[in-house]
């Protein structure tokens, strides 16, 4: 690998962790069903599948809850 | 450290570690007070006339899930932490990698879960409105958003600084450290209030919070001292 490409490959790397990095974080401390609904459709909403599974965590880190 | 991809491992790594000693310390000390918090919303809602709802999940599994979600609490910000030891390590004059991580663990810390606490401490289950969820998640992170930016101005500054050589790094400190005084003090100051009521006994909410604040502050300072081991034994450093 010469001098050149690395650079450009590390700022693809960091780039593409910042994003699955913001991806966890959605997940864990955001979603309330609507990923699950591009799935289950609208009652993903109700059953807020990420929410209920990761409750305590979102609490105890701190982030906001029902 | 040498490779990216390399850095980025041991951080997640770290990350992880640094959750389970953050599920271990909560099983201990936070379940209890949830169970508590859940007993107390339970009898209201049935002095209310309600019926408490059948929950989708166990509380069984919710504590599985504490464990699930620290750990991807860690996971998630251990990338984080890569990220941000790769973009800091060649501005910060530290010298070891232990001192290096201990600065950027502090710096991501504080900028993500310590500051953002002060503004919006945690709450136990029972404490805060359904409806305003959507609200409440937007100003967290957006203070969060807000508290990065504050950073990295920071450290851009200094870096204008360095490079113009307009003087030396110690006359660069006081002006960094005062810019950013100046901008967390209008930052806590100016971001709307979490205004839903805490119809939760006083004592139990803020015994929780510090459970909580004392969960984060293990888990970053768990993450700087796994970092450092890591990448000691993996030979990088």
């Amino acid at each position: 690998m010469t001098h050149a490409q690395a650079p450009a490959k590390d700022r693809a790397m960091l780039i593409g962790a910042v994003l699955v990095g913001a991806l966890g974080l959605y997940v864990l401390a955001l979603d309330q069903g609507l990923l699950l609904s591009l799935f289950q459709g609208e009652i993903a909403f109700d059953m807020n599948l990420f929410h209920e599974v990761v409750h305590d965590a979102r609490h105890t880190a701190g982030f906001p809850c029902h | 450290m040498k490779s990216l991809a390399a850095l980025l491992k041991t951080a997640v790594l770290a990350g992880l570690i640094a959750g389970v000693a953050a599920s271990i310390f909560h099983l201990v000390l936070a379940e209890p007070i949830i169970e508590r918090a859940i007993a107390l919303e339970e009898q209201q809602s049935r002095a209310g006339g309600t019926s408490p709802e059948e929950p989708l999940v166990s509380r069984a599994v919710q504590k599985v899930g504490l464990v699930v979600g620290l750990l991807l609490y860690g996971a998630v910000w251990g990338l984080f932490f890569g990220a941000a030891y790769r973009l800091l390590e060649r501005h910060v004059e530290a010298r070891t990698v232990a001192a290096r991580a201990g600065l950027v663990a502090a710096l991501l810390g504080w900028s993500v879960a310590l500051f953002p606490f002060l503004k919006y401490p945690a709450n136990p289950p029972g404490v805060g409105e359904p409806g305003t969820i959507g609200y409440r998640q937007a100003l967290y992170f957006g203070f969060i958003a807000l508290s990065v930016v504050g950073l990295v101005l920071v450290l851009g500054v200094r870096r204008i600084t360095v490079a113009l050589q307009t003087g030396s790094e110690r006359r660069f400190r006081p002006v960094a450290l005062g810019v950013y005084v100046l901008y967390v003090v209008a930052l806590y100051a100016l971001m709307p209030a979490n205004l839903d009521p805490v119809d939760m006994p006083t004592r139990l909410v803020w015994t929780f919070r510090g459970v909580s604040f004392a969960g984060l502050v293990l888990f970053w300072a768990v993450l700087a001292v796994a970092f450092t081991r890591l990448a000691r034994t993996r030979a990088y450093a």
